[in-house]
């Protein structure tokens, strides 16, 4: 929706983050040179199998992660300022203010002895210098915003006591409390069965449009990303390996790796046999391979793939891939394409 | 409104208390005790020659005196076992509760410091907890009264020194646990303080299984005194004490059809203190747990 960002300044820009984690068995490059930007008021889809780095990226960007976990190097600016080098304690000031996160599980995400009420005043009462009457107001009205029927009485409900949408409903209305710049939705309906998350994707959308929030949307389904993204960042093994916006990713993806997540995506107008998989697992995150980090399962891959890596190149306008066989991939769409045709 | 919440939070709380028959009849039996310690000058009247809390001596024979209407309870080395049993109820709950609280503070410090720094200050701590619950406690706890000398206070400071291990390891792990919970994360996504997290998020879902400990071992710290005075290293003799009463009965331990009355009259309330305790414990444990509450 956002096509011309040529002339706005990111609201977040991230470059070439690293972020490590020193555990028992060595040193887990989790992240490994990440850019990216985010616009004011888009949404920017980060996609990727479980354990490429996606969650811990916006871990890095908010500074939570735990004591084995190292920002090793790159810059992260958020509006206007330089987050790496800002002070703990201005941090506290930015979570749930300026930018504020919403979880997977919504079931462990709110506190089991506390009220949804509770929860959503602590952010209020942390960030906003109201008293605890105007609070519990704006927590109420905050929960009729996000769809909670009857908020009066449900503000005083416990988590446990709520549906999973519901739950999700209630941590939106936490993490929107303090109306943030940006949003970071970390899988918010993997949980959630598929009707439901229909309605809290729509939710979210109607919310972004009303408030104006940038959102990055960390999941591994690209139903998802291609309901509510405007541009994708595509990883892979704590790399970038796509960056483009989401029409030309789906339409024209430059990277094997992407290219084999949508051919895995049954479609109704097709006939198939079979579905396709990208063959073998994720490499073990102590280990990568040498040079591409995806040459191990990559259908095209020769030997310069095993010892060089790919950069990150602009293949076509604003649109990024990191592949040294690019040129292999196009003529393999192209052969099955005219084997469709014919 | 929230007050109204709350209140009727807590009325339904006590509502499954009282439905729930384990938990009545540990209340009735835990309200029985308060009675009789709190009207225990009525119920066996007041030591006339000094301290309340020492036995009087109602006779110079050293044979005991099966139960008369004098003496219900009986007479064992001279002192009257009901005086002893009555009285003995203030000392047990005063021992249970001065012993229950201070070693379960110390062991709630104790792991939360550790579960919270975590790294080197765990790794000394626990090690600490270690070697203090590799030592068996009844001989610990003996030599402990012996270098203190005798009396109920010294007998208190041995069972706190070598009692808040558990509560400690108990509530490490459980911080341990709570702390990888998301909510906590969510809590810091907020913004909320590291301090606060603690006091606000981490505690109240990690102290519950801490008091229902508390509780349960009530009981067992007034049998452990008990069994320290059997041995000769408890309260000094004839002090109103349940465990100084069965410990007159050990020179009668070959004729015990003489003294039963100083083994079933203490014992009795000894055994009804500790079911008392943990049936209320029970209950408790069935209560708290939040994710129990419907």
């Amino acid at each position: 929706m956002n096509n011309n960002n040529n002339n706005k300044k990111p609201l977040l820009s991230v470059k070439e983050l690293r972020t490590y984690f020193h555990t028992e068995d060595g040193i887990v490059k989790a992240v490994d040179g990440v850019s990216f930007e985010v616009y004011p008021g888009e949404t920017l889809g980060i996609v990727g199998e479980s354990g490429c780095g996606k969650s811990v990226t916006a871990l890095s960007i908010m500074r939570l992660l735990d004591e084995k976990g190292e920002i090793a190097g790159g810059e992260i600016e958020f509006d206007d300022m330089d987050v790496l080098a800002t002070p703990e304690n201005k941090m506290r000031t930015l979570r749930g203010n300026e930018m504020a996160m919403i979880f997977q599980e919504p079931m462990t995400a709110l506190n089991p002895v506390y009220t949804v009420g509770d929860q959503i005043m602590e952010a209020i009462l942390l960030h906003q210098d109201v008293n605890e009457k105007k609070a519990r107001e704006l927590a109420t009205d905050m929960l009729r915003k996000v769809g909670i029927p009857e908020p009066e009485k449900r503000i005083d409900e416990y988590p446990h006591e709520l549906s999973g949408g519901m739950r999700q409903r209630a941590m939106i209305a936490m993490s929107l409390s303090c109306n943030p710049k940006l949003l970071f939705a970390d899988e918010p309906t993997t949980a959630l069965d598929v009707t439901i998350q229909a309605q809290i994707l729509e939710l979210m959308k109607e919310l972004q449009d009303e408030y104006g929030m940038s959102i990055i949307m960390i999941t591994h389904d690209l139903g998802v990303i291609a309901e509510v993204t405007d541009r994708v960042v595509v990883m892979y093994a704590g790399k970038v390996v796509e960056y483009a916006d989401v029409h030309t990713l789906f339409k024209e993806p430059r990277h094997p790796y992407s290219w084999g997540l949508m051919n895995a995506i049954p479609r109704l107008d097709e006939e198939k046999e079979k579905l396709y998989n990208i063959p073998g697992v994720v490499p073990d995150p102590l280990d990568f391979p040498e040079g591409c980090r995806f040459n191990t399962r990559c259908p095209f891959a020769t030997d310069k793939c095993k010892t060089e890596e790919p950069p990150l190149e602009e293949v076509e306008e604003k649109h990024f891939a990191a592949c040294w066989h690019i040129d292999k991939l196009l003529e393999e769409i192209k052969r099955i394409r005219e084997g469709e045709s014919a | 409104m929230a007050e109204r919440k709350r209140k009727s939070d807590f009325r339904k709380m006590m509502k499954k208390f009282w439905t729930n028959p384990t938990a009545v009849m540990g209340a009735i039996l835990l309200l029985f005790f308060i009675g009789v310690a709190i009207f225990a000058p009525q119920i066996a009247g007041v030591n006339e020659f000094g301290d309340n809390y020492q036995i009087p001596r109602v006779s110079w024979s050293s044979s005991p005196q099966p139960p008369d209407e004098e003496h219900p309870f009986g007479v064992i080395g001279g002192r009257d076992v009901f005086y002893g049993v009555i009285w003995g109820t203030r000392t047990a709950f005063r021992l249970g509760l001065i012993v229950g609280l201070s070693a379960t503070f110390i062991g709630v410090v104790v792991g939360s410091i550790a579960a919270y720094f975590g790294g080197i200050v765990d790794e000394i701590l626990m090690r600490i907890t270690d070697i203090f619950l590799s030592i068996p406690f009844l001989v610990a706890a003996m030599v402990l009264t012996t270098i203190l000398g005798k009396g109920l206070n010294n007998v208190m400071i041995a069972l706190i020194a070598f009692g808040w291990m558990s509560s400690a390891r108990l509530i490490r792990g459980n911080i341990l646990q709570a702390r990888e919970e998301q909510y906590v994360l969510a809590a810091k996504a907020l913004g909320q303080k590291d301090g606060l997290i603690i006091i606000k998020h981490i505690l109240p879902n990690t102290i519950f299984p801490v008091v229902v400990q508390l509780s349960m071992r009530m009981g067992n710290y007034v049998i452990t005194a008990a069994a320290l005075s059997f041995l000769g290293v408890g309260a000094e003799p004839g002090y109103a004490d349940w465990g100084t009463i069965l410990s007159y009965a050990r020179n009668w331990m070959t004729m015990l059809d003489q003294a039963w009355f100083s083994i079933v009259f203490p014992g009795t309330a000894m055994v009804l203190f500790v079911l008392a305790w943990n049936l209320v414990g029970d209950a408790l444990r069935d209560i708290f747990d939040p994710r129990m509450r419907t």
